[in-house]
C-alpha cells in the first residue's frame, strides 16, 4: 500500500473532517497567522495529510517601472 | 531625503559606477533609520516581517564592500553610517545573542565584524564572540555548504586572516554549488542563490580568496547561463549577485555580462532604484507618510544593496568600465532565428528593448545571450521539439552556455529514453 492509497482510504473513511478543520482554522487562524512563531505544528496528527502554505508573492510581476519610479519618488 | 541622482550618471563609466555605489549608501542610511530598530511589520501590506539583525547585517556587508573602494566621497558616506549603524550592530539585544547562543554567535556578530574590519572595533564584542565561537555548542548546528562557507569568511573576515584555507575549507568548497553544477533548467531560486554566495563567501569578496578547484571559465559560463534566465524573469536581485562573479574572479566582462549590466542600470535609472517584484505600486500608493517610507524600503533596500555590492567589486577590480559590445565574429542568421522564438507570445522584458537599440554587430555578440533564454524559456515551457532545434543551432554555431547546452541534451536523452520504456 503507497501513500497515495493510505491517503485515499483515509478520505474514504471520512476520519477526517474537514468541516470541523475549517471552522477551527477559521476560529484561531488570523490569530496563529500573526503570531511570531511559525504555524506548524497545529495537528500534529494531521501533519502528514494536510498541509496549508501561503506562498507570498508568488507570480507577482515586476511592476511597470515607470510608473514605480513615479510612486516612489514620491517619498524622496 | 536625496539618494543621489543616477538619471545624471554616465552610464558606463567608472564615475557612473561610484554615483550608484553612493546611492545604495544613502538609501542605506535611510534605511537604518527606519527599519534597524524594529525590523519591518505591517498588517497593512502582505509584505513578510523582516527583523532588524537581517537589515543591520546586511547594511553591515555594504559598508564593508564599499569600504575597499579608494574613493574619498564613497569612504566619508561608509563612515557616516557605520556610526548610525554601530549601536544597533552592537546593541545589549545582540550582545545577548552571541552570548546566549553559541552557535548562532557569527549570525548575531557580523554586523560587529564587518564594522571592526572597517576601523570601528569594539574589544568587549571582541571578548564575548571569541568566548562564544569557543563554546562546544558552537558548531551546534548543520548548514549547507555555502552557509558553512559564510561562518567561515565571517572569521576570516573578523581575524583579518590571510592563510591558505587548509583542507576544511577545500572540503567546504567541493561541497559547494561551485565545483557541483546547478540545474541550469529546472533549479530553483535557491538552488542559484547558493552559488551567488557561496562565490562571494569563497571569494572572500576579492580579500584573501580560497583556492576554488575549478576554472573560472566553466564558473562563468554557468554564471552566463543563469543570468540570462534572470535577465528574461526581470529577478534583478539575482541577476545583481550573479554579475558579481565577474568581478569577484577577476574576469574581464563578457559581452552577455556587460549587456546585463547595462540592463539592470538602466531599469535602476527609470525606476529610481533596482527594484524587485515585492514592491508594490498598489501598496505604496495606498499608504502615507512614514509606512510609505517603511514599507519602500523594507521591500527595496535588498536589490538596492545589491546595485551598490556588485557596483563596489567592479570598482575594487578596476572594472568600472563596461566594455562595448561587439564580436568580429557575425553570425547574421543566428539571432534572427532565434529571436523568432523569443518574440512570439506577450511577453516583452526589459531587455528586449535594450537588445533592440543595438546595432546589427552588437546584436551578434549576444547570440550566447538569446540562445541561453531560448533554451531555458523553451525546456521550462515543455518545448521539446524547440529545445532540438535549439540544441541543434547551439553545437552547429558553437553558441550558448556549454553547461546549459550539454543539460538540454542530457534532458532530449532522458526523454527519449522515457518514450522507449
Amino acid at each position: 500500500m503507497n501513500k497515495h492509497d493510505i491517503v485515499k482510504k483515509l478520505l474514504d473513511s471520512k476520519a477526517v473532517d474537514f468541516n470541523a478543520i475549517g471552522k477551527m482554522v477559521a476560529e484561531i487562524g488570523p490569530a496563529l497567522s500573526l503570531a511570531d512563531e511559525p504555524w506548524e505544528g497545529f495537528c500534529g496528527t494531521m501533519r502528514t495529510f494536510i498541509h496549508l502554505y501561503r506562498l507570498p508573492g508568488v507570480n507577482s510581476p515586476l511592476e511597470n517601472i515607470n510608473t514605480l519610479g513615479q510612486v516612489a519618488g514620491e517619498v524622496r | 531625503m536625496k539618494y543621489g541622482s543616477l538619471s545624471n550618471s554616465d552610464k558606463a563609466s567608472v564615475t557612473g559606477l561610484e554615483n550608484r555605489v553612493l546611492h545604495a549608501l544613502s538609501f542605506a542610511k535611510e534605511t537604518l533609520c527606519l527599519l534597524a530598530e524594529e525590523g519591518y511589520d505591517d498588517p497593512d501590506t502582505l509584505q513578510d516581517k523582516i527583523l532588524p539583525e537581517k537589515v543591520i547585517g546586511e547594511t553591515a556587508f555594504l559598508l564593508y564592500a564599499a569600504s575597499l573602494v579608494e574613493d574619498a566621497a564613497i569612504k566619508a558616506i561608509v563612515s557616516e553610517t557605520a556610526q548610525i549603524l554601530a549601536p544597533h550592530a552592537r546593541s545589549k539585544k545582540i550582545l545577548l545573542g552571541i552570548c546566549l547562543y553559541p552557535a548562532l554567535a557569527i549570525e548575531y556578530a557580523q554586523a560587529h565584524v564587518f564594522l571592526s574590519r572597517i576601523g570601528y572595533p569594539d574589544k568587549h564584542f571582541d571578548k564575548m564572540l571569541d568566548k562564544s565561537i569557543r563554546a562546544q555548542s558552537h558548531f551546534g548546528r548543520e548548514r549547507p555548504p555555502h552557509r558553512m562557507l559564510e561562518q567561515e569568511w565571517v572569521k576570516r573576515v573578523w581575524t583579518g586572516s590571510h592563510k591558505p584555507g587548509g583542507k576544511h575549507i577545500g572540503d567546504v568548497i567541493s561541497y559547494s554549488a561551485l565545483l557541483h553544477l546547478t540545474d541550469l533548467l529546472h533549479g530553483t531560486r535557491e538552488d542559484l542563490y547558493a552559488f551567488t554566495h557561496a562565490l562571494m563567501y569563497a571569494t572572500c569578496f576579492n580579500s584573501s580568496p580560497w583556492k576554488i578547484e575549478k576554472k573560472t571559465e566553466l564558473i562563468l559560463d554557468e554564471a552566463e547561463a543563469m543570468l540570462a534566465r534572470c535577465i528574461d524573469e526581470q529577478d534583478y536581485d539575482l541577476a545583481g549577485e550573479l554579475l558579481l562573479a565577474w568581478p569577484l574572479t577577476g574576469s574581464a566582462w563578457s559581452p552577455l555580462a556587460a549587456f546585463a549590466f547595462r540592463v539592470l542600470m538602466r531599469v535602476a535609472d527609470e525606476a529610481g532604484f533596482l527594484p524587485s517584484p515585492a514592491t508594490r505600486i498598489d501598496t505604496l500608493q495606498k499608504l502615507e507618510g512614514e509606512k510609505k517610507k517603511k514599507y519602500l524600503h523594507a521591500t527595496a533596500y535588498h536589490t538596492v544593496y545589491v546595485m551598490g555590492l556588485l557596483c563596489s567589486a567592479s570598482l575594487q577590480t578596476g572594472m568600472g568600465l563596461l566594455p562595448n559590445i561587439s564580436t568580429d565574429k557575425p553570425t547574421p542568421k543566428i539571432p534572427g532565428k532565434i529571436l523568432e522564438f523569443l518574440r512570439t507570445g506577450d511577453l516583452k522584458p526589459h531587455w528586449l528593448t535594450d537588445f533592440d537599440s543595438l546595432t546589427e554587430n552588437e546584436k551578434y555578440a549576444l547570440a550566447d545571450l538569446l540562445i541561453n533564454i531560448a533554451l531555458y524559456r523553451s525546456a521550462r515551457q515543455k518545448q521539446y521539439t524547440t529545445v532540438f532545434e535549439l540544441v541543434q543551432i547551439a553545437y552547429e554555431e558553437k553558441i550558448g552556455s556549454p553547461a546549459l547546452v550539454t543539460q538540454s541534451a542530457e534532458l532530449l536523452e532522458r526523454l527519449s529514453e522515457l518514450v522507449s520504456v
